[in-house]
């Protein structure tokens, strides 16, 4: 059951990351050129290679349940604010993510952008690209180092990872455009309470807790945050309309 | 430097976010299980209450200049219909 959620965790949050990451490579590859564009793609992916490769087997030298305390407050922290906006977006409360808009506002401001060449490549695409996907990159490395090393697999976490990024690849080649279709929200929300079970469940027994039945009370911390956000949001809307 | 900074702003956004006090709160109630702990009682059932008010929170602060309950003094926030958006995700 741990593995499945592990695996599923991963893959959404990836994805979403993913998705984020693919719309800045269009908008600097259609407006720069795709050599720039992806020549940054690549480099931002050896720089990850490198951050994941030191990071991942350095973790496994720290004893368990410290990991588990650390990973778990972090996770929390992080889930959280996923599960705040997510509830927030589907009360109505805050704006959609619009993948669209995000595209066009990046698009522009790389037509706008001076032309600075430095080793044959148009600079503004190459560091657009680059930073774009370093930093949507680096938050996949951080929920599949955590979430591998705290359950001790990091390759299923990766695993996970993978199946998103290439899913949304060969999504984006064949489409082309940014991921408009993708329910964003959705996926936030489901990774939002994915995120805070884990915190949960991992900072309780980093602290010494014992849950009931260990591992099995997974998807009833689980079913918690499901029922405790989908209360938040229905209560937010009926004051939403209360007040509007 | 200034890349330094960047890097230490890039990991506050990520894991802190726009509510420190969230974070904060994340972090007093695995405090408080693990010193519950240490003092012989299995609080495995605090953090899943700590969530809920923290969540509640939370939701009611960022909420409170929509619904007119605003508790800080009057400015420029509180006059739009609906809080800006701060950071990701």
């Amino acid at each position: 059951m741990t593995a499945v959620f592990l695996v599923a965790s991963a893959f959404l949050a990836s994805a979403v990351e993913f998705v984020e990451a693919l719309t800045i490579v269009l908008a600097a590859g259609i407006t720069r050129g795709w050599r720039s564009s992806l020549a940054g793609l690549g480099a931002a992916t050896v720089a990850l290679a490198v951050i994941v490769g030191a990071l991942g087997p350095a973790l496994t030298y720290i004893p368990i349940s410290a990991l588990r305390l650390v990973v778990g407050g972090l996770l929390l922290a992080f889930g959280l604010q996923w599960l705040r906006k997510a509830i927030l977006r589907a009360a109505g409360f805050k704006a959609m993510h619009d993948e669209a808009a995000i595209f066009a506002r990046e698009a522009e401001e790389a037509r706008a952008a001076g032309n600075e060449q430095h080793a044959g490549l148009d600079w503004y695409g190459f560091t657009l690209s680059f930073k774009g996907v370093l930093l949507e990159g680096l938050e996949v490395a951080f929920i599949v180092i955590t979430f591998g090393s705290t359950q001790g697999n990091v390759g299923l976490a990766a695993v996970g990872a993978g199946i998103a990024l290439a899913m949304v690849a060969v999504v984006g080649v064949v489409v082309r455009g940014p991921l408009t279709r993708v329910p964003e929200n959705t996926m936030k929300f489901a990774v939002g309470t994915m995120l805070t079970t884990f915190g949960i469940f991992w900072a309780a027994e980093g602290a010494g807790a014992h849950w009931p039945g260990d591992d099995a009370s997974l998807p009833a911390v689980l079913a918690f945050v499901v029922a405790l956000s989908s209360a938040a949001v229905a209560m937010l809307k009926r004051r939403r309309m209360a007040f509007a | 430097m200034r890349r330094i900074k960047a890097f230490g702003r890039f990991w506050w956004d990520f894991v802190v976010g726009d509510d420190w006090r969230a974070a904060a709160g994340v972090v007093i109630a695995i405090g408080a299980t693990a010193a519950l702990v240490a003092g012989g009682v299995d609080a495995w059932w605090l953090l899943p209450v700590a969530v809920a008010t923290i969540l509640w929170v939370s939701l009611r602060r960022e909420t409170s200049d929509v619904t007119g309950n605003v508790r800080r003094a009057p400015g420029p926030r509180s006059r739009g219909a609906l809080p800006r958006p701060r950071s990701r995700p």
